[in-house]
């Protein structure tokens, strides 16, 4: 354990100042990213964060704060701020449950060549390797990236937690730009793991990578905007994951259901979905995703199912959201960095598999839209969500036609999940480094996922 | 923080100490910068109140050894993770591959505006006042029982900036923001949300404003109905989507690397009307902007630059590299980001028209007001969008009838010539100072 020793004696101090508990959350990570654009590199660079964050709570009220001082006077000093707030709160009604397990230590397992390891040219090598083979194919701009985020993240608290969590995410990307007869088609690819740069070989190599992305600028280049309005939608596995992730995910963490605002609280038990819908939000899976087996507060990561056969069975929660509820903490809690308080946030949510093949589902579709490639979504707290997708075809009688692109889907949560008639056996999970997933002004990387998937009814946000 | 003259002169030495190091470890050129924060904050998960104190370091070396170049960060301003920061930089860059448009750091230049976004009532607001608006915010949305609170939060910061670089740019700046906000949510007959913030410079305080904006919006979208068709015609844009939309869709196609490297649709169209009649000024100079300062994050003077003359385009968003390989001055756009220094814009000001709000209104099918959800996902390269809008309103009959959210898509570019805005320009409280904007043509479906 890396920062026992600076632990003790802060928490010993919290315990003199009179608070009922204390937590001290250590972060040492390293955020490497390289971004080619065109044959020249425009960003190479390394940033290393290395901070404590303390949480205190005095008189049932929470206090936070952050220092990049890891000296023990300014340990000290972050402890007595997150004391001097919290009783400035005065009595509150903040309690934090129980972890299930108290000491660990967290480790990403069979990394063979770790970034923190592997030189700048192997990494040198992912873009321009990507960047050869999208120029050979043709693209008029290409910006081609590579991105890592590793590192320690220890926790210590008062009641007894002493965990070390290891976290590591790699990813390279391929995005191109096509011009034809005044038209332009764009496209990329992303592949993210928790693996080292061995991920990046065979289907997930660099050439890999801009060739899907040059395949998706082609069709780009023929494709239209889609007619608008309330269609039949079928997701593939990567725009299904925004969808588990913007459509139940986001409602059932526990904050939306203490603060009764989400339109999912109070519904556990109930129907909200179609038998064809689970829904799971997991730490580990071994079909891939961010690999994260215990959360920022040191709780071992739960496979919560959300969602079974259409039943609403779970939320999502932190130490502090379970004890507002007299739940359990699932390993939800989660911060963006050490200078960041411990939000509810989800970690690889996905749909489970079907039973259909994606071409039995595309052959039974008289018409609707297969969609592709997610460019992101958002939810708002009464229901409605929103995603993204850059390209797709129409489907007429069982057979894609005619590309489309630029597409924003939307539904009410409440509504629309009843919808969801086939899913797919095809499941696949993603993350990357590149992004994550945006709340209250702090980005953490998810990863999501889930099988070729049908809608009946979505509305698509397409052109008259 | 509270102490910028105490800490200068210390950081001040350690940037001459970290730039004397990097030429001494091998570095042609180096240009090193610090970043001290310190913000306090009071939010609450729907009534829950939290308490936050952040004290921030970010220390940044950027070096090159010919034309090669690389960027190291550290959140400390200790001198031996600074050393390594350095040592790593010059070690990257020495492995790096030559950029045959690099020429160099930014040469020194005086401040062109004197204007210092720093309010000592900001620095010193307590938290146990922050802590009385957080529940004053709560209190007042309660009063009405319809509504629930999703989320407030109160914010006092303040920043101070420092660069430095081997050619003798030497410039700090200091600032401090304020903000505060209420997400709200109506449940009655159906269920609906409101959002509503202010940013600002200085303390200014209106809760009301925010409670009854937010609160609106919140009822109004619980009474909505659905549109249950597919329109195309008119959309009036309240300033804050119109905002949001300009950002995630115009501001990246401004950036010069994007013109320059062919990402962007305007990269052929200067001097071409591209954007109806709309002027769109990006102003680093504003007095009291929320993004003002005296320098940008390499140290080159903040400036006014006209972006869009009644629809031409005039010019692109440049820090010292895009605008040596475009031959002509940096506008003061570089910002920090990971690995690089990007360009990001400042205040952003588009100009009024002649019509009034309720002239536009009532030559629309639709007006969009509140948040448009997944701008975020609108494609810059083609200008196409397909967004959702939180609080939509069908106009009928000259009045304003509540809807559910609704997709908005069409292409900016493509629906210019018809971009009608309004007299008055309003302070989104996100850097974007516009009025409401009718777009024309766009397709409307819930």
């Amino acid at each position: 354990m890396m920062f026992e020793d600076l632990a003790s004696p802060v928490l010993r101090k919290a315990g003199e100042l009179g608070v009922s508990f204390a937590e001290v959350r250590f972060e040492d990570t390293v955020r490497e990213i390289i971004t080619y654009v065109n044959g020249k590199i425009t960003a190479l660079g390394v940033s290393r964060t290395r901070g404590a964050g303390v949480r205190v709570l005095y008189g049932g009220s929470i206090g936070f704060a952050s220092t990049s001082d890891l000296s023990r006077d300014g340990l000290v000093k972050a402890l007595e701020d997150a004391v001097s707030i919290a009783r400035a709160l005065g009595e509150g009604g903040k309690r934090v449950s129980e972890p299930p397990v108290k000491e660990g230590r967290f480790q990403v397992p069979t990394v063979r060549k770790h970034p923190s390891t592997s030189g700048l040219e192997e990494k040198l090598d992912l873009v321009k390797r990507a960047y050869s083979a999208a120029r050979e194919g043709g693209a008029a701009s290409i910006t081609t990236r590579y991105g890592a985020y590793y590192g320690i993240v220890e926790v210590y608290t008062t009641d007894g937690i002493r965990v070390s969590a290891e976290r590591l995410v790699t990813g390279i990307s391929a995005s191109v730009v096509l011009r034809e007869n005044g038209k332009t088609g764009d496209g990329f690819e992303t592949y993210g793991f928790s693996r080292g740069l061995e991920a990046f070989t065979g289907e997930h190599s660099p050439e890999r990578a801009a060739e899907k992305a040059l395949q998706m600028a082609k069709d780009s280049l023929r494709a239209r905007r889609p007619p608008a309005g309330e269609l039949t939608v079928i997701t593939r596995p990567e725009l299904t994951g925004v969808f588990a992730h913007e459509s139940f995910g986001h409602l059932t963490e526990g904050d939306g259901i203490f603060a009764g605002t989400s339109p999912l609280t109070g519904r556990l038990g109930e129907q909200i979905a179609s038998e064809a819908v689970t829904i799971v939000d997991a730490g580990v899976d071994p079909r891939g995703g961010y690999y994260y087996p215990v959360d920022d507060e040191g709780t071992p990561a739960e496979r919560v199912v959300l969602v079974e056969r259409g039943v609403l069975k779970g939320y999502l929660h932190s130490r502090e959201s379970a004890a507002l509820l007299n739940m359990k903490p699932t390993g939800n809690g989660r911060a963006q960095s050490f200078h960041h308080d411990i939000l509810v946030r989800m970690r690889n949510t996905f749909f489970e598999a079907g039973d259909w093949s994606e071409e039995e589902i595309i052959r039974d579709t008289r018409f609707g839209l297969l969609l592709d490639k997610p460019a992101g979504g958002q939810v708002s707290e009464d229901g409605t969500f929103t995603f993204n997708a850059r390209i797709g075809y129409i489907v007429e009688n069982g057979e894609l036609k005619e590309p489309v692109r630029d597409t924003v889907l939307a539904g009410n949560i409440l509504e629309m999940l009843k919808y969801v008639d086939a899913a797919a056996k095809n499941v696949e999970i993603s993350t990357s480094p590149f992004g994550g997933c945006g709340k209250w002004g702090q980005m953490v990387h998810v990863g999501d996922g889930g099988p070729t998937l049908r809608v009946t009814r979505l509305i698509v946000g397409g052109e008259k | 923080m509270g102490a910028g003259v105490l800490v200068e002169a210390s950081v001040a030495s350690l940037l001459d100490w970290a730039l004397k190091r990097a030429r001494e470890l091998g570095a042609d050129e180096a240009e090193v910068s610090v970043a001290l924060s310190s913000s306090r904050q009071v939010k609450s998960e729907g009534t829950h109140l939290k308490a936050l104190s952040r004290r921030s370091i970010d220390a940044w070396v950027r070096v090159s050894k010919g034309k090669r170049f690389a960027v190291t960060t550290v959140t400390s301003l200790e001198r031996k993770p600074l050393e390594e920061a350095i040592e790593a930089a010059v070690t990257l860059a020495s492995k790096a591959e030559e950029d045959p448009y690099w020429e160099g750091l930014p040469d020194p230049e005086p401040p062109l505006h004197s204007w210092v976004g720093y309010d000592q009532g900001v620095a010193s607001a307590p938290t146990s006042w922050l802590l009385e608006l957080a529940r004053d915010l709560i209190a007042e949305a309660q009063r009405r029982p319809s509504i629930r609170v999703s989320a407030t939060f109160v914010s006092a910061g303040e920043s101070e900036y420092h660069v430095a670089n081997t050619r003798g740019v030497s410039a700090s700046d200091r600032g401090t923001h304020f903000s505060y906000g209420v997400e709200l949510k109506a449940v009655g007959a159906g269920e609906g949300v409101g959002f509503s913030s202010v940013s600002s410079r200085g303390l200014h305080v209106d809760i009301y404003g925010v409670l009854e904006r937010a609160t609106a919006l919140a009822l109004d979208s619980m009474r909505g109905e659905k549109l249950g068709t597919v329109v195309k015609g008119n959309v009036l844009f309240r300033a804050e989507p119109f905002a949001s939309l300009v950002d995630a869709l115009l501001v990246p196609a401004l950036n010069a690397l994007s013109v320059l490297e062919g990402f962007s649709p305007l990269r052929d169209k200067v001097g071409q009307r591209v954007l109806g009649q709309l002027t769109v000024v990006d102003d680093g100079t504003m007095v009291g902007g929320l993004e003002t300062s005296l320098f940008d994050a390499e140290g080159v003077a903040r400036r006014r630059k006209v972006l869009f003359d009644r629809g031409v385009l005039k010019g692109f968003l440049h820090n010292t590299y895009t605008a040596r390989r475009m031959r002509c001055e940096s506008t003061g756009n570089a910002a920090r980001v990971r690995g690089a220094v990007a360009i990001a814009r400042t205040n952003l000001v588009i100009e009024g028209g002649e019509d009034s709000e309720e002239t536009l209104a009532s030559s629309s099918a639709v007006v969009v007001d509140g948040y448009l959800l997944s701008v975020h996902t609108v494609n810059p390269i083609t200008g196409n969008f397909s967004v959702v809008a939180s609080n939509p309103y069908l106009v009928k009959n000259g009045e304003l009838k509540p809807l559910k959210p609704v997709t908005v898509s069409g292409n900016i570019y493509e629906v210019a010539g018809g971009l009608r805005p309004a007299r008055r320009v309003k302070n989104t409280h996100t850097g974007v100072y516009t009025p409401d904007v009718l777009l024309s043509g766009l397709t409307v479906s819930g």
